[in-house]
Formats: C-alpha cells, structure tokens, sequence
C-alpha cells in the first residue's frame, strides 16, 4: 500500500448496529462483499446482518494483521495460534463469518483449529460440542458401530 | 438434521466452494433467532471441519450422527478429503524391536509406528503391529502415499497406518538367493498402488542370470494376486524399485565405470518390457553408491560420492533422449562423515527437499535459499524408518 495514497475507506454495519471504518486494503479480504465498495459505492454503509458486532471486530482484527506485509511470518504465526484461542462458541461465531464474508485464510484457520480440537473426542462429546440431538435408534447406533469396528479389526491380523 | 438451525442459513452444496449470497438478499436474522443458536454449524462448514479429521477419528465419528454418518460415507467427501491430504503429508516414524514369544520360542518382531503432523506440533496416531517373521529380515520399501509396506523373508505385508489395519499379501515367487529387489508405487490415474517384485531362479542350471519379474495391482478393497511376467529381468539390480510415468528403475549392482554404458535397469508396466538407462554424462560411480529416487514425480539420481560432502541431485529431464540435469547440488558439510551417507531424498515438497539423515532427523533443503534446515525437534528418540505419508480410507479389503 502506498502511503502517498489517501487511504480509501468501508464501512461496514454488524446485525447489532454498530458501524465499523475500515481501510479498503482491508476489507477487499471479504471477498463476497468486495463487489460493493469496488463498484463505487465507497462511502456507504455495507449492512452485515448476520454478524454480531464482537465478532465483526474479531474478523477485522484478523483481517487487519494479515493485509499488513510488514509482519513477518512468525508473528503472523503467533498471532493466529493467538486468535483461535476463543471458546468454542465464538469460534463457531468466527467460522460462521468467515465463511459468509467468504476469507478463506480465516475459514482454513478456523476449521482446522476446530478439526485438532475434537479429533480426541468421544462421539457423546461431539454430540454435546455441536448441540447435536439426533441420535440413532439402538439399531442404527449398532449398525453404525459395526462399520466403526471394521476399521480397527484388522490390527493384528497377521498375529 | 441438526436441531435449531436457523432458518436462514441455506445449507449449499458440500465444501462451500461457491461464495456465499450477498449480504443483501439473506434475511436478517432476529435477535431470539441468535439467542437460540446455540454452537451449531451449517452442514457445509461442518463438512469443511471434518475433511480436516485423520481417518481413525472419522471413523469414530460416524456414529455422532445419521447426518455425519452420511457426510462421512459419501464417496464425494472420501475423495476430496484424500486430494486434501495429499497436499498436507504427514511424518510416519517407525521402529522395529525383536519380540521372542516365549511359548513356542518364535522370533516375532513388533514394529511401533507413530505419526506426526508435518510441523511436529502434534501426534496422529501411535500403534504397534506385530510380525511373526524375524526382525533382521523385516525392510521397509520407500513410499510416501497412504499405504506402507514391508518385506520379510516370509513375503509382503500392506499396511494402512490411518487405519490400522495390516494385511499379508499373496505369497510372491520363491527367490533363491533370499536377496529381495522390489519396488512399490502409486499411479494415480487408477488410484491403484503396484508393487514389483524381482526374483533370481539361479538354481535353473540352464539358463544362466534368468531373473523373473512378477508385478501385484493394489486397488481401494479389492482382491490382488502376484502376476509373472513374460519377460526377464536382464541385470542384477540393487536397492529399490522406483516408479516414475509407469516406469519401475533400479540401478545394476554393478560398479559403474565405463562411460556410454548403462547403469539403470528400466521396466515398462504398460509394455512389460525391461530396457537400460544412461546415467549422466561424464559421472562414475566407481563404489555402487549412487541411489535413485522419485521427487515430485521426476526419476533422480543421487549422487553422494563424486564431490566430497556435495550431494548433486539429477533430474531426468527428457526420458526419450535420457537426458540429466544437474538440478541440485545440496552442500552437507553440516553432516558427520557416518551420517553423510545415509542422507536420502524423500520428497520435493513446497519449494523444499524433505531429507531422511537416518535415525537423527528429519531435515530439509530449501531449494530458493539453498540450505539446509534441520528439524529434529520434531522427533525425539531413534526410528528405523521415517517416511512421509497422507491418512487416507484406502481400504485393503478382506484378504
């Protein structure tokens, strides 16, 4: 970014209201909304109506640090493992706005934290994790618990 | 379905690749509507979490739900988790120790196998498997796909570390000599492993140097069988078979030192036919010490000995005219007179050759900067083997 440049700016509005200025440098990271303030309509209001406010600032903290190229790679590092160490509701928050404001960076983030978070689990644990209740009759949870054995029956098959 | 879900989030297709409607024409969503939501997810960014899992945690997961059951059997999430994969290998470490059972006094051996993420930051998976065969005699071939296999005087045995399940395969040709000279690869069009396998018949008095060659397709569950070839292998090889474009090489035994005369012993999967190769113009190898390798699906040769702590990495750049490029030339004054020998390319990988320096780390060459980084603390403790390898459902079936 030039510094010699005035800075064009976006603003965008979270579902609760509140209005959030940010640097176009910025803000071409939300790739699904990118068309708005590229088609001239800098200076408007861009509503997100389906993202909260605390969330909104998370994403553009986020988005902020990764348009900045004077970080260097471990810090930028650093920051990520930072970021992600959220409960895990707001993390679904995160993942949520990610993916509607289609950063891809912040998706793969994201997910991936939440792939190393349960991937010790129980299934009752990811049941309670994913506000889960659809469970499987006695008969579909047997059928579904062979095809689970299967895949550890052969480990000492040669014994 | 996942109960409350909001009525306003569409699920779209699997893995999102399509952005998201604009902000504009999706619905508000009331502030009760928030207040329910509770920690769920849309079905397609739950599918975007669980491509990210290792196959033994997808397998327990698929009784979390009939929807994740579903999303997990699909055979669209089984291959777009395993073009995933391959793209983020993971570190496979092994460890063979001689296990005597006591009962019948058999030599049995256990191997350890461990995995790690490709940053060391955490473990996959740890298992051992057992071998009823005697540890000297177990090797490991090369590989770094999802399947691993191992060779012992009493045949081969498969393994799919993600799974953990290990299968004896089809008991191959006698070979007198109890020298074993295979080679395993992938060929990813048929998304199929073949393994080679090359036996000497040198007690057959009347043909002299007759070397048989008998070929093994491993498809995704199904059955497999050893199948001989027409045609002999004309030299004695040694080290491993290494499959580029469908082609298995292996360099002669022989000591290399006349020029314009073969080194490299070809054979054809498609022709079934054996042919040589010219090694680089010029190069000797007067001790046998030059190895072949596969690096991001090129055939290299490896050559350690001609400049002294250099090791110079040829490229078969056109396989018509056998033509080498000296593509690196990696310096290895960083390693011990014992260890420089056992530096063995793994893989080109991102910009960087992964390097196997036997039972003490794992190190890289980064090919821009042109040096070596060493990662040993990802791994404490020594290994046998060390391998790169993707988690995959690669099924060996019911052999």
């Amino acid at each position: 970014m030039s510094s010699t440049e005035a800075k064009k700016m976006v603003v965008l509005k979270s579902f609760d209201g509140v209005t959030f200025e940010v640097e176009e440098s910025v803000a071409v990271q939300f790739e699904s909304i990118r068309h708005m303030f590229e088609d001239n309509l800098a200076g408007s209001v861009i509503p997100l109506s389906n993202i909260k406010s605390e969330i909104l600032s998370k994403v553009i903290d986020y988005c902020k640090r990764h348009a900045d190229d004077t970080t260097d790679e471990e810090d930028l590092k650093a920051f990520d493992a930072d970021f992600v160490k959220v409960e895990h509701g707001t993390l679904f928050d995160i993942i949520r706005a990610a993916n509607y404001l289609n950063i891809k960076s912040l998706l793969d983030l994201t997910c991936q934290t939440v792939a190393d978070m349960i991937k010790g689990k129980t299934p009752a644990e990811i049941r309670e994790l994913f506000n889960i209740s659809d469970e499987f009759t006695p008969e579909e949870e047997e059928e579904a618990s062979i095809i689970t054995r299967f895949i550890y029956m052969d480990r000492y098959a040669d014994c | 379905m996942m109960k409350k879900k909001p009525s306003s989030v569409t699920p779209s297709p699997p893995l999102s690749s399509s952005p998201p409607p604009s902000p504009y024409q999706n619905d508000a969503v009331s502030d009760d509507a928030y207040a329910m939501m509770g920690p769920t997810l849309p079905s397609d960014l739950i599918t975007s979490i669980l491509l990210r899992l290792p196959v033994k945690s997808l397998g327990k997961f698929k009784c979390v739900s009939k929807q994740w059951l579903h999303t997990i059997s699909d055979p669209h999430f089984v291959s777009t988790r395993r073009s995933l994969s391959l793209h983020n290998p993971n570190l496979l470490l092994l460890k063979k120790s001689p296990v005597v059972q006591e009962a019948h006094m058999k030599k049995c051996t256990r191997i350890d196998v461990c995995s790690l993420n490709f940053d060391g930051s955490c473990k996959n998976l740890e298992f051992s498997l057992y071998l009823n065969d005697d540890a000297k005699y177990i090797e490991m071939l090369p590989s770094k796909w999802d399947i691993i296999c191992f060779v012992s005087e009493n045949g081969f045995y498969v393994c799919n570390p993600g799974k953990q399940e290990m299968v004896k395969l089809p008991e191959a040709s006698c070979c007198t000599s109890g020298e074993v000279n295979a080679g395993m690869g992938y060929v990813k069009e048929r998304d199929e492993y073949v393994l080679v396998h090359l036996f000497d018949k040198s007690l057959d008095i009347h043909v002299d140097n007759y070397i048989g060659c008998e070929v093994l397709r491993l498809t995704d569950g199904k059955d497999c069988e050893w199948k001989v070839v027409e045609a002999n292998c004309p030299f004695m090889v040694r080290g491993w078979g290494v499959l580029v474009n469908n082609v298995f090489y292996w360099m002669f035994w022989d000591d290399y030192t006349h020029p314009s005369e073969e080194a490299i012993v070809s054979f054809d999967l498609e022709k079934e036919e054996f042919g040589t190769v010219l090694p680089p113009e010029g190069c000797f190898d007067p001790h046998g010490v030059w190895s072949l390798v596969e690096l991001g699906g090129n055939l290299c040769l490896v050559d350690n000995a001609t400049r002294p702590f250099t090791m110079d990495i040829w490229v078969m750049k056109d396989y018509d005219n056998q033509k080498w490029v000296r593509e690196y030339s990696i310096d290895l004054n960083g390693y011990s007179n014992d260890t420089l020998k056992f530096v063995i390319p793994l893989e080109f990988w991102d910009g960087k050759i992964f390097m196997d320096a036997k039972q003490e780390s794992l190190d890289y060459y980064d090919v821009e900067n042109k040096c070596i980084k060493r990662m040993d603390h990802l791994i404490a403790g020594e290994w046998t083997w060390l391998r790169l390898y993707t988690d995959s459902f690669f099924s060996l079936g019911s052999r």
